[in-house]
Formats: structure tokens, sequence, C-alpha cells
């Protein structure tokens, strides 16, 4: 599995925060040790040292190695002994003389005195010996307590590193949100092209780094509009310049049909085979014009609509009964005219292809209104639902009946302008259903 | 009684068509290929209704039809190829009365014509004077009056007040005026009402902007003040 940039970010934050962490941890646990073990050494070594005169002292005034090991006043952890004569003594439980580190009082023998850190039974113990006048005094120290001390600052610090760490993470997280900021604009203005607004554009916000990708952005942005732009003034043209000719040509077709009476029957014959074809080709011209310029400089005009109404000047203009339309009466913000567009080629591509319309049902949802459009014919094979909606596609019955094939297609384009939804399946009962997801409000102004 | 028609159309085979068409269905044809000729022709010979093409060369079929408007309440039917809104809405702001695209369908622009026709020849006779506030409309004369003063309305305008205050308050919708008045028999375009609304109000209203008897119904149509 692959991570997002955004956990792998984090991830790294968090292991270099680790490592920073560990690093201090360990030279602070290093430092503190050395410095605390150095400190309690000297105290041990300054307080050996004035023991071991008095009990010289004391073993010169004549008092026994016990008495004078008795006069040390008693202070912290430390243990004494004395050696006179080969013989240790000691002032109560001290650790067995035979454990001193031997090295230790020979060096003291010959240098004076000598101090060792040493393990006995297994614990940790700092060990100053003394060369007394006559005597060895030697003088233990416990380090236990230390030790203990380390070891809970160890802990504090390895609960610490991990803690850095997870720090870490966060900020990672949050660094990579930060700078993925500017990122989501450029997302959103993508977003806005993909959605057909092609003016979007990104603004240049001063910043060095990201003003490079909002221009260059921008700049495709601006020659994805201008060809548009121009593709569409083309088809404004096109569709100008063909609907003359197409008035000639459809007129005259339709005064000879009405002078059919006049003409020789075969003659008449033909012109019926022409007024036919003509009528067809004008149709399926204008429906191509129509559909080339949806979403062109036709601006929607938005207003309030009835859509139980709509519906039923739907169904009355082409007529049908009153009674195909059922269900809510919803009121709407959308374009009307457009909107009716889509419900008339949907009753018509019943009519036509459907065996007639079954019913135009209108229902109020949360935030939408759906109108279902719902057919007599055989339904529709699951492999050409979405086939539909493309441009000349008919189903089989191609040859049989009238019509370009671009109704379906244009109602398609008009919902997309109205940001409805146009779907189609197959009814329990069977028969299609065409299905007109429409959104209760879209900005505009008046009726 | 033989009815006249003008065309002023540039396209030399439409015209054609429009005249055969027009002569087929017994009307008396003028033609004029630029609008500053269908001017001279319309003040010499006072057609009953005018057909305008919007893409003239020279002056502009629209600056056409707003001097028409401004000296005439002739019926206008603009004939266009130029589907985008603006231009059909800026037609009908113009003054026009209704439209017709290219390429279109001779019998429903035949019906169109005598829509006009028929509305501008006979006011329904008899009828009894209606009146709304400070609005009178009498159809014997089709005129109307403002406070005794007598407004300027084409056929049109009188035929859509007529209906409005005929409905004693009820809401008609766009597609009722229509059907009624313009007889379209199937969906027209409800701009056609809206713009015409706008005109009437500009004439009936003492403020236009905040009309006070020719009211909007959001989303149904227009009432006049009970």
């Amino acid at each position: 599995m692959r991570f997002g940039l955004r956990t792998r970010v984090a991830i790294a934050f968090g292991v270099l925060s680790l490592v920073i962490a560990a690093a201090v941890s360990i030279a602070t646990y290093a430092f503190a040790s050395y410095y605390l073990l150095n400190q309690r050494e000297d105290a041990a070594l300054t307080r050996a040292l004035l023991d071991s005169r008095a009990v010289d002292a004391s073993l010169a005034a004549g008092a026994t190695p016990t008495e004078a090991l008795e006069q040390i006043p008693a202070v912290g952890q430390s243990q004494a002994l004395v050696r006179v004569s080969g013989t240790w003594y000691t002032a109560g439980v001290t650790v067995p003389p035979d454990a001193l580190p031997e090295g230790l009082l020979d060096l003291a023998a010959s240098e004076g005195g000598a101090q060792q850190r040493a393990e006995i039974g297994g614990e940790p113990y700092f060990v100053v010996a003394v060369q007394l006048t006559d005597a060895m005094y030697v003088e233990v120290f416990s380090l236990q307590d230390l030790d203990q001390t380390m070891t809970i600052g160890a802990w504090v610090l390895a609960a610490q590193t991990v803690a850095a760490g997870l720090i870490g993470v966060l900020i990672g997280r949050y660094t990579v949100g930060r700078l993925l900021r500017p990122l989501r604009r450029l997302t959103r203005g993508a977003q806005g092209i993909a959605s057909g607004d092609l003016s979007t554009r990104i603004d240049e916000t001063g910043d060095r780094d990201l003003d490079p990708i909002a221009g260059s952005f921008n700049e495709m942005a601006e020659a994805v509009q201008s060809r548009v732009q121009r593709e569409r003034r083309f088809s404004a043209n096109v569709s100008h310049e063909l609907r003359s000719p197409l008035t000639t040509v459809v007129g005259t077709a339709d005064l000879l049909d009405r002078r059919r009476d006049e003409l020789p029957e075969r003659e008449a014959g033909l012109i019926a085979v022409l007024v036919e074809q003509v009528h067809r080709m004008s149709q399926m011209l204008l429906d191509l014009l129509e559909i080339s310029r949806i979403g062109g400089d036709d601006p929607l005009q938005i207003e309030t609509v009835d859509v139980s109404l709509l519906c039923l000047d739907t169904v009355r203009v082409r007529n049908l009964p009153d009674d195909l339309v059922t269900g809510d009466a919803p009121i709407i913000r959308t374009d009307g005219r457009r909107f009716e567009r889509i419900v008339g080629n949907l009753v018509e591509n019943a009519q036509r292809h459907g065996g007639g319309v079954d019913s135009v049902r209108v229902e109020r949802l949360a935030s939408t209104v759906r109108v279902y459009v719902e057919d007599r014919g055989p339904g529709i094979d699951p492999d050409q639902l979405e086939k539909l909606f493309e441009p000349f596609s008919r189903g089989e019955d191609a040859h049989h009946t009238s019509g370009a094939g671009l109704g379906l297609a244009i109602a398609r384009e008009q919902a997309n302008l109205l940001n409805a939804e146009l779907i189609v399946d197959n009814r329990d009962g069977g028969g299609a259903r065409f299905i007109v997801e429409i959104p209760v409000t879209n900005d505009g102004d008046d009726l | 009684m033989i009815r006249t028609v003008m065309v002023v159309e540039d396209d030399d085979a439409i015209r054609m068509v429009l005249r055969t068409n027009l002569e087929d269905e017994g009307y008396r044809v003028l033609e004029a290929t630029t609008a500053e000729q269908g001017l001279l022709i319309v003040q010499d010979e006072q057609p009953d209704v005018v057909l305008v093409d919007l893409r003239l060369p020279g002056i502009h079929g629209l600056d056409l039809v707003r001097s028409l408007r401004a000296t005439s309440q002739v019926p206008i039917i603009i004939v266009t190829a130029q589907t985008d809104s603006h231009d059909v809405v800026a037609g009908l702001e113009a003054g026009a009365d209704d439209y017709v695209t290219k390429p279109f369908v001779a019998k429903e622009l035949m019906a169109r014509i005598r829509t006009q026709l028929r509305r501008s020849a006979q006011p329904e006779e008899g009828g009894e004077d209606l009146t709304c506030g400070p609005i009178e409309l009498h159809p014997d004369s089709a005129e109307v009056m403002r406070n005794g003063e007598p407004v300027p309305v084409s056929r049109i305008e009188f035929y859509v007040l007529a209906e409005l205050i005929g409905a004693k308050g009820r809401v008609l919708s766009r597609d009722h005026l229509l059907r009624k008045v313009w007889g379209y028999g199937n969906a027209g375009d409800g701009r056609v009402v809206d713009n015409l609304i706008y005109r009437l109000r500009n004439k009936i209203e003492d403020d236009p902007a905040n009309p006070e008897l020719l009211l909007t119904v959001r989303g149904f149509g227009y009432r006049m003040k009970a």
C-alpha cells in the first residue's frame, strides 16, 4: 500500500523529531550522570579526608581503632573501615574488607591515598582509601540512590523522546495541510474549468513559488476559453448562414406541396418524397445546431416554475390527456423554457420509441424535484441504457420512426446546464422510465 | 377587404417564398429590402402588418422596429435567423408584437399574421366597457382611457389588457395569454408576454417599476388588481 503525501510527510517529520529528541536525550543523560557522579565523588572525597584526619588524631591520642571509628559523625550512607597492623576494624555493619578492590589499597599505601568506583556485592560504591600514620583508613560510599535517580531520569527522557516523535507527526500533518492550501486553490480552479465555467482564474498572491503555477494555469484557461468562444462564434455563424437557405428550401417545398393537386401524379409523388425529406433534414439540422449551441452565449433565464403546471402544458401541447400528469406540485427556480424542452423531449421520445407515454409523475424530495416519464414500450436493453443519450442513437427501430435521434442528447445537455440529472432505467412492470432530477433552487432573478 | 402585408427582407429567395405564401392567402404584398425603403413604404401605403428581418444591410432591423413603433401601432412580427435569447428579447423590447424564427413553418407564420390582423380588425363587438381603477377600456372603439385621457395602445396590447381586466383579478398564465391573444396552438415563448406587459406598464402605471395595477404573480403569470 502506498501512503498519501500527507501521511508520508507526517511520518518523516515524526522520525526526524524522534532522532533529534533521542540525540538530545542521550547527551542530556550522559552529561547529567557525569556531572552528578562527579559532584558526589568530590563530596565523598572531602568527607573521607576529614574523617581520616579525625581517625588519625584519635589513634595518635591512644584510642582503639573501634573507638576512633565511632567518633566519626554518622552522616549519609558511608561506611568506614580502618586497618591497623594488618587487622581490619569496623564500626557497625560494613562491606566485607576482603571485598575491597586490592589494587586500591596498594596504591593508597604507596601514594598516601586513592579513590575508585567499584561494584561490591552487585551494588555501586565509591571507595576512598587514605594511608594514616600507622593505619589504612577506608571509607565506602553507596551510589545506589544516584543510580536510581539516573534510572528515573532515563525513563523521563525516553518518554520525552517518544512525545517529541508524536508531536513531530502532528506538525508534519499540519505543515503539509498549510503547504497544500494553495494547491487546493489550484484544484478548485481546475474543477471550475472542468464544470464548464471557463472564466475561472486563480488569483496570483505574490508568492514567488506559487505564482508561476497560477500563471500557467490562467494561461491555459485563457487559451481554452478563447478557443471555445471561437468555436461558439463559428457555430453561431453556421447556424445563421444555414437558416436562410433552409428557410427557402423548406418554404419552397411547402409551396410545391400545396400545389400537388395541380401536378401530374408522378411529379406529385416525387414532391411528397422531397417535402418529407426536406422536413426531416431541416429538423435534424435544427437539432444539431441546438445541441452544438447549448451552453453557449444564450444565458439561463431563471424564473419561478410550477413543475406540475409545466408538465401539464408539456403534455397538452402534444395533444395528450391531462391525467397523465400525477404527483406533487412543487415550485422551483430554474430556466423554464429549457426545463420544458427536457420534459418535452422525454415525452416525445416515449411517444416515438416507447409505445406511448404511460405517466409523467412529479415527486418532491428534500432539495430536488424529480420528474418521471414512463412509457409503455418493452423497456430497454440494459447494455443500451447509457448509449441512449448519445446523438443519433435510436435503438433498433431507427428505420421505422421519425425524429433525428437527437432529442435525448439535447435533453441530457440541457439537464447538465440546469444542474439536473437525467437518467433512465427499466420499470419493474416493463417499459422504460426516464428520470430528471433538478435542484429546487438555482441562483438568478425574477419572473 | 384586401389586407396588406409589408415584408422587409434582404434575402431574395426568402422574400419570394414569403410573397408566394402571402399571396396564396390572399394578401397584397409590399416588399422592401432595406429598413430605409421599409420606412418610406409604411408612410405611403399604411400596411396592416409588417414582417421584419433583423439582420438587414444598413439600418438594423431593430432600429426599424423602434422607428415604426414610435409613429404607429401597426402590428410588427420579427422574422429572424438569430435565435439567441438576447436578439429575440431585444426585438420584443424594441416594440415587436411577436416573432418567428427561420426556418419558419409557413402555416404557423400565416396563423401569426391572421392573429395580428383579426385582432386589429374586429374589436369584440358590443362588448361592455371594462374598467379597473383609473383604466377604462372601450371595446367598441378599441380605445383605452386612463383618468379620462386616451392612451395609445397597439391592438395586441388592448386585447391583453381586456383579457386581464375581464378576468377580474384572477391570475392568467402566460401560456393562457399566448393561446388566447396571440393564438398560439402550442407552446409559445413567455417572453413575448413579459415584454408586452412591460410596455403596458409604461403606459398605464404611475411608476412602471412598482406596478400597482398590473401585477406579477411569480411562477404563474399576471393579474389585474381587482
